[in-house]
Formats: structure tokens, C-alpha cells, sequence
């Protein structure tokens, strides 16, 4: 399988959270927890580039962000409503091009929110996560998922 | 180039004629006979019109079409003005016609209005077939540039200017052109024109701009030296209060009253110490759980709308789905659905299954979309773990420093204990007095402690404006390298353009040289023995006369001036012709082939003269096209030249007056009447 790098936007607030405070061990940890927070805010940067002060462009392999289930799911998610196409689910370069897309957008976000401050960004970035709960009631979720895993299952069992 | 043939319709008096030029190597002379007004300079015009579309008449220049073609044309019929020129050049044969429409307005219109511009076509066959280019005009100028033509295509009234008082421009011009300057002025243009733009990135350099941040960047390290200084100062003051604090306390421990409180609180502050690393250990987990577990939560909105739009893809049959494509396709050929029912071409059943096809998602989709389906419950489970464990470990962190403040407040309580302590201490200083001094120095330790964190956050600060400086730079070095490497390149360019210049203009000495010697020798053979002529270094045309051991310029007779502008004329085509005969490969001067079509070349010469140049002339060129009168014609000329005429022609010109028609020339082979002047 040919090595594929997903060119991205990284801000000094990728050394910040993994250099010098050690809150992600890897960039591309952070690369995908940005990719989050920008669908979750709505903010995407199209071509992948910030219009930040800090223009450094680096890259990742896409086997990394691959090497973990949930970070996989997440590139497939994320490919796939940014397209509304199924076959996104599985188009390792749709999955490339949204992570780079949705980071830098993210990237964007998380400066405002917890980028500026001096010092440790561990409890902003947790304050943030936290703040995003009240969106969505626990249970709500919870029911909802079960729901689908569960027609699903049965689907797969042949019992509808 | 050969001349062939040329044919003219209704160009000027011309209506449809033709001459057939001399080709012969023995016979190369084409001798046009008329008189004057019959038609010679409308025939050399015929040949610039053709190659040039320029024309020089001294009567109604506008007027091209035939006056006689217009009058006998009806209002809004069109004429159509044409000439075409057939010769050989490079072992290949071409043909060239320029023509022009014109349209009759009303009765009274011998003008006639240009319906389009003379366009030309040329044609050529080099053996492998008739080929037309798309680029006529460009093959005619490569063939005979247009400055050239000037040297070959001359009114013999004017062609004694080369020899006048002020004509090195002329001479060098006429040089140039024959050596082919044009590669040379475009070399040298593109040259000139590249060497500004480098130039113009060579000022436009940041040079100054660069020097100026390299300074400041200097001046900011300074500063990020001047705060490490400072801090290594702060933190050598924080271990020296911190060695005596702690010297207090060792003593403070050796007093029977104080020894317990001090014991008490040396436990205190070790407790207090593994309370903050407890702090620390709990802050690395939650960033752990946010390396691991942070997008989770964040990501619900995504996972849950994907999971919906999965679920509406399971809904409508999508996935998961055991149809395929392939699977479709073989019901619809085998003509049978699974149910049994018959599936014939455009039934119902038949465009039902048929319009399953595509719907089905592909073995890799379905397979994405069920992975996804089968992380659902993960994601569901580690958001709850998420706030789970980050909600604990923060309650934790919360009563951890709760402990930590209860114990600081046990610690201020000994402090507080240990001043009301009056008890002289053996050296003398009371315990009280001795606390207090600890807590000065604590103070001074806090003191220092906070201003050691301002100089660290200054010098953050300094270095962050030091990477910026540094990307800047950087930015303007990649600037100074293109700065650098323009002025290579305008350098080279420049150097380059005087190569060019400087072999052109020693090629053109050389040139000179030649046609010196050329001229000196037609001259000598036309002109009277004692005079010379030359090509000085300064590219004028002078004649000398030998007087005595001296050689005294002298003032020409138009003649001389004539014989020896001829002769100039003549030697460069002699020099171009031998030239292109050696199979010169210059870049600048290949030669080549040219004939000399010479209008009226003996008017201003005596007989004598006039029988040297016809001598002369015939062997410098390949091919020569005289147009002259009966009386330029007769005597010497005749003489010399009759033999060699190879085609001879008579203009025979009417000018209609007694008929009524308008006025026009007949071209004839044969003298049909005087040509007088």
C-alpha cells in the first residue's frame, strides 16, 4: 500500500501541546483532535491552510492516524458528510484531504479559544471538551447509537 | 533566389502580362525596353507590392487597379489587382501571388474601393510536393528581407547617394542587411530586455531590509541575554535564601524548645511536596485522557450524523446487502427474477431490477460503513469514560490541593507558634527572632521566585520574537539568493549581448574588407585608371586619385558616384553569392543568391562608362534585370550586353488618348516601336 501524507497546517500550537506541555504525545494526535473541533465549529479551511502568522506546513502519514480504530473512524466520518458520499467512507484521499481541511480549520479555532494564553493549555482544553457537553444530553446519545448498532445487529442476524 | 517569372494583372496600366526572365548562366540578362512613363518603375513597384505590399509612385500612388479594368467594369462589379512571382530559392520552387479586390462604387469611379486587404499566398514545391505555408508574408521576408531589398531592387536615378559625402550610414546599413543583422538586433534586443528585468530584481532587492532585521535580531538576543543574565543572578539569590532558610531551620532543630515545631513542620513541607507531585501525576492523566479520549466527545455530532445516515442507507436497502451488481445483471440476462417471475426487456418487473443496479453499495463502502457501525458503542463508551475520569481526576486535583492548603495553613500555624517563642537561643538570638528571619527570607524566596518567572516569561516572549525575526530573515536570505543569482544572470546576459556584438561587428569588418577589395577592383575596371575607389575603415565610399606618391580624395562626378555605388552594390551581392556558395555556416551571414533588378542604372555616365558597367555588372550578379530607354540602351550598352540578354522585352504603352480607352501597356517580345525617352 502506497505511503500517503496528509500536508498540513501546523500552528505553534502543535508544539505547545505536544513539546513543551506534553499534552498529546504525537502531532497527529493533535491533528485529528483539531480535525474534530473544526466540524465541530463549524470551521473548515478549504486547500488546508491557515491564514496564521505561523504558515509552517508539515506532514503526517495517514497510517498513523489508521493505527488507531477511532481515529479511522473519525477520517471515514468525516470524508463522508463533507462529500455525502458513501463511497468517502473508504476514499483514502477524500480521508487526507478532510483531516487537513477540518485541522487547520480547527487549528484556526483553538488559537482563539485556547491558544493565546501563556502556560500549561491543559485545563483550557479540558474546560473547552467540557463545554461542548451540555450540547448533548448523555442518554440522548447513548439510546441513539444503541438504536442503530442495534438494527444493525438484527439485520445481520436476519431478523427483520 | 532566381527569378523566374512575373505576371501582373491589372496592376496599374499592366492589365494581363508577363516576363519571362533570363535564366541562362551565359545569358542572365533580362532587358526591360520603354520609355519614359511606359511602365519601368510601375514593374520594379510590381515586385516590392508583391514582396512587401509597398509601393513608390510618383503619380496617383493610391490608385493600383487597372484604370482601364475599372472603366470597363459595371458600378458594384469587383477587379481584381494581382501580381505573382515565380522563382527558385534553396533547390525548391515558388510561386508567390499577392492580390487585391476592388469594387466599382458608381460610373465615375476609376479608383475602385479595397474590398480586402491584399493578402498573399506563396506556394512552394521542393520536390516532395506543393506546400502552402501559413505564414507567406515571413517566408518571402526570410527569402529577401525587406532591407535588403532596397540594395537589389534600386532606381539606378538614386543609386549614386551610396557614393555621396555622408553616406557611412548607408554603407554600413547596406552591409548589415547582406550579413543578415535582423538575428542580431533580435538577439541583442531579447538580450537587453532580459538583463533589465534581472536588473530591475537586482534593485528591487532587499538588501537593506535584510541588514536591518539581522540588527534587530541582534539586538533582541542581547536582550534575551541580558534577562538569562538576570535570572541565573535571581535564581543563585533563591538557593542562597533558600541555604539559609534552611541554615535557620537546622538550627531552629537543634533547640530543645523549637526542635519539635520545626520537625513537625519539616514533615509538613515534605507531605506539601508529594501533594503537588500527586498534583502533577493527576494532570498528566488528564492529558493522557485527552491524547486519548478528548476527540471523543467532541466528535459525537459527526459519529451521530454519520450513524444516521448509515442507518438510512441500512433503511432503504443500501447496505448491508447481498445484491450486487454483478448479481443483477445475471437475473436480467437469465430473463428470471429470484421470485420466479419472468423478466423480458422494458417490462415492469425488468426496470425494476434494473434500476436496483448502482444502488447497492460496493464491497469496500460496506464495508466502511459497518466498521463505523461497529465503533458506535466504543464511542459511546469512552465519551461517558471520558467525563468519567476527567470529572474524577479534576475532584482529585480539587481535594489534593485542598490538602495542600490545610497543610500550609498547619505550616503558617508552627510559624506563627515559633515567633511567640522568646526563649534565647544559646548564640544568643531568641527563637521569635530567629522565625522571623525565616520568614523575611521566605519572603525574599517568593519575591524572588515570582520575578524569576517574569524574566522567563520575558524571555519567551524575546525568543518568540527572535523566530519571528528568523523566518523573516530566512524569507529575505531566499530573496538575496534570487538577488544574487539575477545579477549572474543579467551579468551573463550582458556578456553574452558584447559577444554577440563584438564577433558581428568583427564579421562585419571583415565584410568590409571584402567589398573594399571588390569595389576597388569593379571600380578600377569601370573607372578611369588613375582613380581608386575605397570602403574606409569608417565605412565610407571614397574615391581616390593617385597624384604622385599621394592618394588625394577627389570630388566625384555623379558619375563616378554612380560607377562606384555600382560597384558596391555589386560586390556585396558578389560577396553574398560566394557565400552562400561555400556553404557558409555563420550564424549571421549565410550569403545567398540575389539578382539585381537596376531601373534606368546609366543615367547619369558617360558611354564609356556605361559600357564598363554593362560589363561589369552581369558577372557580379546571377541574374540582372535592366529597365531602360532606347537611348540608355543604345550604343555601348547594346554593345555589351545584347549578347547576353537573354530575354528581351519592349514596354509598348498607349495612352489611349486617340481611342478613347484608357491608358495601358502591352509587354512584347519584340520591338514593335521606339522606346524613345
Amino acid at each position: 500500500m502506497p505511503k500517503i501524507n496528509i500536508k498540513y497546517q501546523q500552528g505553534e500550537l502543535y508544539q505547545k501541546l505536544v513539546d513543551e506541555y506534553e499534552v498529546f504525545d504525537h502531532y497527529y494526535e493533535v491533528l485529528v483532535f483539531l480535525a474534530v473541533v473544526g466540524y465541530r465549529e463549524d470551521r473548515v479551511r478549504r486547500g488546508g491552510l491557515t491564514d496564521g502568522d505561523d504558515g509552517k506546513t508539515s506532514e503526517a502519514g495517514l497510517q498513523n492516524v489508521y493505527s488507531r480504530d477511532l481515529f479511522h473512524t473519525v477520517a471515514a466520518c468525516l470524508a463522508f458528510q463533507d462529500t455525502g458520499d458513501p463511497e468517502a467512507l473508504v476514499d483514502r484521499e477524500e480521508h487526507k484531504r478532510v483531516i487537513a481541511e477540518y485541522a487547520a480549520g480547527g487549528l484556526e479555532f483553538a488559537r482563539e479559544q485556547f491558544g493565546q494564553n501563556a502556560g500549561d493549555p491543559t485545563d483550557a482544553v479540558v474546560t473547552y471538551i467540557k463545554s461542548r457537553r451540555e450540547d448533548e444530553p448523555d442518554g440522548d446519545i447513548e439510546g441513539e447509537l444503541k438504536r442503530i448498532v442495534e438494527s444493525f445487529d438484527d439485520e445481520m442476524m436476519g431478523y427483520e | 533566389m532566381q527569378l523566374r517569372r512575373l505576371s501582373l494583372e491589372n496592376f496599374r496600366q499592366f492589365r494581363n502580362e508577363e516576363i519571362e526572365f533570363a535564366t541562362d548562366d551565359h545569358a542572365n540578362v533580362t532587358v526591360v525596353h520603354g520609355s519614359n512613363g511606359s511602365g519601368k518603375t510601375t514593374l520594379l513597384n510590381a515586385f516590392t507590392w508583391l514582396l512587401y505590399e509597398k509601393v513608390d509612385f510618383d503619380t496617383r500612388p493610391d490608385r493600383l487597379a487597372s484604370e482601364g479594368a475599372m472603366a470597363e467594369a459595371s458600378p458594384g462589379d469587383e477587379v481584381t489587382v494581382s501580381v505573382t512571382l515565380e522563382f527558385d530559392h534553396d533547390g525548391a520552387s515558388y510561386r508567390a501571388t499577392r492580390s487585391a479586390v476592388y469594387e466599382k462604387r458608381s460610373a465615375t469611379d476609376f479608383d475602385g474601393q479595397l474590398v480586402d486587404d491584399p493578402s498573399v499566398v506563396v506556394e512552394y514545391d521542393d520536390g516532395s510536393g506543393v506546400t502552402r505555408p501559413n505564414n507567406p508574408e515571413n517566408v518571402l521576408s526570410q527569402i529577401i528581407p525587406e532591407r535588403l531589398s532596397e540594395l537589389f531592387f534600386f532606381d539606378g536615378e538614386d543609386i549614386d547617394e551610396l557614393a555621396g559625402i555622408d553616406n557611412q550610414d548607408q554603407i554600413q546599413e547596406a552591409i548589415q542587411n547582406i550579413m543578415g543583422l535582423t538575428i542580431l538586433e533580435r538577439a541583442t534586443r531579447h538580450l537587453d530586455a532580459v538583463a533589465g528585468r534581472f536588473e530591475s530584481q537586482v534593485q528591487e532587492s532587499a538588501s537593506e531590509e535584510l541588514r536591518e532585521l539581522i540588527a534587530e535580531k541582534r539586538s533582541v538576543e542581547e536582550e534575551i541575554e541580558d534577562f538569562e543574565r538576570k535570572k541565573q543572578d535571581n535564581e543563585r539569590a533563591i538557593e542562597k535564601v533558600e541555604e539559609e532558610i534552611s541554615d535557620i531551620e537546622s538550627k531552629l532543630a537543634t533547640f530543645e524548645d523549637s526542635a519539635r515545631l520545626q520537625e513537625q513542620r519539616t514533615a509538613y513541607q515534605e507531605d506539601r511536596q508529594a501533594l503537588e507531585e500527586e498534583v502533577e501525576s493527576i494532570n498528566d492523566e488528564i492529558r493522557n485522557e485527552i491524547a486519548e479520549n478528548g476527540f471523543v466527545p467532541l466528535a459525537m455530532p459527526l459519529i451521530r450524523e454519520t450513524a444516521a445516515d448509515i442507518d438510512q442507507l441500512r433503511e432503504e436497502g443500501v447496505i448491508p446487502s447481498e445484491l450486487s451488481d454483478e448479481f443483477l445483471n445475471s437475473l436480467l440476462e437469465a430473463g428470471q427474477c429470484i421470485c420466479g417471475r419472468d423478466l423480458e426487456a422494458h417490462s415492469d418487473p425488468y426496470q425494476h431490477v434494473a434500476s436496483l443496479r448502482g444502488q447497492v453499495a460496493s464491497d469496500g463502502v460496506e464495508q466502511g460503513a459497518l466498521r463505523i457501525v461497529g465503533h458506535l458503542q466504543q464511542f459511546a463508551d469512552r465519551r461517558t469514560g471520558f467525563f468519567d475520569e476527567v470529572d474524577d481526576l479534576i475532584e482529585r486535583r480539587q481535594e489534593t490541593h485542598e490538602q495542600i492548603t490545610r497543610l500550609e495553613e498547619k505550616i503558617d500555624d508552627i510559624s506563627t507558634e515559633l515567633q511567640e517563642l522568646d526563649t534565647p537561643s544559646p548564640d544568643g538570638v531568641s527563637i521569635s527572632e530567629r522565625e522571623a528571619q525565616r520568614e523575611d527570607k521566605e519572603e525574599q524566596k517568593e519575591e524572588l521566585v515570582a520575578k524569576r518567572g517574569k524574566f522567563e516569561e520575558q524571555i519567551e516572549t524575546k525568543q518568540a520574537e527572535i523566530d519571528r525575526l528568523e523566518t523573516e530573515i530566512a524569507a529575505q536570505r531566499e530573496e538575496r539568493a534570487e538577488t544574487r543569482l539575477a545579477q549572474r544572470r543579467q551579468r551573463a546576459a550582458e556578456h553574452v549581448g558584447a559577444q554577440l556584438t563584438d564577433s558581428f561587428e568583427q564579421l562585419k569588418d571583415k565584410v568590409r574588407e571584402w567589398s573594399n577589395k571588390e569595389v576597388n577592383e569593379t571600380f578600377g575596371e569601370i573607372a578611369k585608371k588613375e582613380l581608386e575607389a575605397e570602403i574606409t575603415e569608417d565605412f565610407e565610399l571614397k574615391i581616390r586619385q593617385q597624384v604622385g606618391d599621394a592618394q588625394v580624395e577627389v570630388d566625384k562626378s555623379t558619375g563616378e558616384r554612380q560607377i562606384a555605388s555600382l560597384a558596391f552594390v555589386g560586390s556585396l551581392v558578389n560577396i553574398a553569392r560566394r557565400r552562400y556558395e561555400a556553404g557558409s555556416d555563420s550564424e549571421y551571414f549565410r550569403g545567398g543568391i540575389y539578382p539585381l533588378v537596376m531601373d534606368s542604372p546609366f543615367g547619369a555616365l558617360d558611354k564609356e562608362h556605361r559600357r564598363e558597367v554593362s560589363r561589369v555588372l552581369p558577372t557580379l550578379a546571377s541574374q540582372v534585370v535592366v529597365f531602360a530607354t532606347d537611348s540608355q540602351w543604345e550604343g555601348p550598352v547594346a554593345d555589351e550586353m545584347t549578347a547576353i540578354a537573354g530575354k528581351q522585352y519592349w514596354l509598348d504603352f498607349d495612352d489611349g488618348e486617340g481611342s478613347g480607352d484608357s491608358p495601358r501597356t502591352h509587354i512584347r517580345v519584340e520591338q514593335t516601336s521606339a522606346a524613345g525617352d
